[in-house]
């Protein structure tokens, strides 16, 4: 390789290197891109999958809000990251619906300091607080505000009433 | 010269000045420095947050481990991120009851364990047992006298981990961080006697077990003991008292 094309090679390198390393920092803290699918989340989100602008800001700052759609860490599972809805932030007496396959029952539970509740909007295909229970706020990865993908679709998800 | 004039000839040589500056280099010039800062902070910030960071941990609740005081300590990022910590590691963590604070405490049980500890020992010697749920981790502060930690606010869940604190930075060469609750053990200090009055890390100890002892460097020789209680020493620090 001659002395020239090296020089260009590791010049394209550091390039790249210097390119993911500002769309990671971008990714990560300023407004990210998910992927996520499931049903827990009709009729909000498709089963099949949807891609969606996560804004990491909210979370951060503190200023998430009951209604808000969020990506957070699985209590169950570290390396999964789920999408649901927060139903009570801390302090708040949440009223859920305990099995709603299986009957009216329902419960209420106070959310402690520095838990939120989540719930899915498909509550009856959701493993969501109502199983695992308050979920610290640190595992709140991002508030999704926007589906991009599929086009059809292209909209920002709102709070539901 | 009339004021008119006179005034149309400062200006004008103001004009002349001005547009001898080279604008267009100088802000070529801070442009590309500024991107040159901003590329440097994005990959110290991918390095930190990724491989391996730096923090700044203080609190009682890691005595004698780690300093009243604050140390700072280096942080291994992947060890967490790949799910590989094990029983005894110090590892960094956000608070489940403030998410805005960070938390350095020793891991006592991975999931599925069985952990017993003492509800509060300077109340007595209540032990309870508890089994930690999937998912999660089970961690404590070596000081337990002075530590809010899993035995108040339960099992932990694995994703509010941060990072496993391996090292710490002092001003002598770098010293490992204790991993293993048997090590806690070897520390070997010096006894002086009471006439000295430096103020000493460790009197802090005492403070914690309600014995004061501010004015007598009181250092502890801890040669065997019990794996579950540490020293502490009396107001006139002349012996060392072993619970």
């Amino acid at each position: 390789m001659s002395l020239g094309s090296r020089a260009a090679a590791v010049f394209g390198g550091a390039a790249l290197a210097k390119t993911l390393c500002a769309v990671h920092v971008v990714n990560a803290h300023l407004c990210g891109v998910a992927f996520v699918l499931g049903p827990s989340m009709l009729p909000t989100m498709n089963l099949t999958g949807d891609v969606v602008a996560v804004d990491r800001i909210t979370a951060r700052w503190g200023s998430v809000a009951v209604g808000d759609v969020v990506l957070l860490l699985s209590p169950e599972n570290p390396r999964k990251t789920v999408a649901k809805r927060i139903m009570g932030l801390e302090g708040d007496a949440v009223t859920y619906l305990v099995d709603p396959a299986k009957g009216d029952e329902s419960k209420t539970a106070v959310v402690p300091k520095g838990h939120v509740w989540v719930q899915g909007d498909n509550i009856y295909a959701s493993r969501d607080s109502r199983q695992f229970g308050p979920v610290p706020y640190g595992l709140i990865q991002g508030r999704i505000f926007c589906r991009i993908w599929p086009p059809e679709s292209f909209g920002f998800i709102g709070q539901k009433a | 010269m009339s004021l008119g004039s006179r005034a149309a000839a400062v200006f004008g040589g103001a004009a002349r000045r001005a547009a001898a500056i080279p604008w267009r280099g100088i802000v070529s010039d801070s442009l590309s420095r500024a991107f040159l800062v901003a590329k440097t902070l994005c990959a110290v910030h991918v390095v930190n947050a990724h491989l391996c960071g730096v923090a700044f941990v203080l609190g009682p609740s890691m005595l004698p481990t780690m300093n009243l005081t604050g140390d700072v300590v280096a942080v291994d990022r992947i060890t967490a991120r790949w799910g590989s910590v094990a029983v005894g590691d110090v590892v960094l963590l956000l608070s489940p009851e403030n998410p805005r604070k960070t938390v350095a405490k020793r891991i006592m049980g991975l999931e599925g364990d069985a952990v017993t500890y003492l509800v509060d020992p300077a109340k007595g010697d209540e032990s309870k047992t508890a089994v930690v749920p999937k998912g999660h981790v089970w961690v404590q502060g070596d000081n337990i006298y002075a530590s809010r930690d899993s035995r108040q606010f339960g099992p932990v869940p694995y994703g509010l981990i941060q990072g496993r604190i391996f090292c710490r930075v002092k001003r002598t060469p770098f010293e490992s961080i204790i991993s293993g609750h048997q090590k806690v053990l070897d520390l070997s200090v010096k006894r002086r006697s009471s006439v000295e009055s430096s103020f000493c890390q460790f009197a802090s100890i005492s403070a914690i077990y309600k014995h004061v002892c501010w004015y007598n460097c009181c250092y502890l020789t801890i040669t065997a003991g019990r794996t579950d209680r540490p020293c502490f020493c009396n107001e006139s620090c002349f012996d060392m008292k072993f619970l």
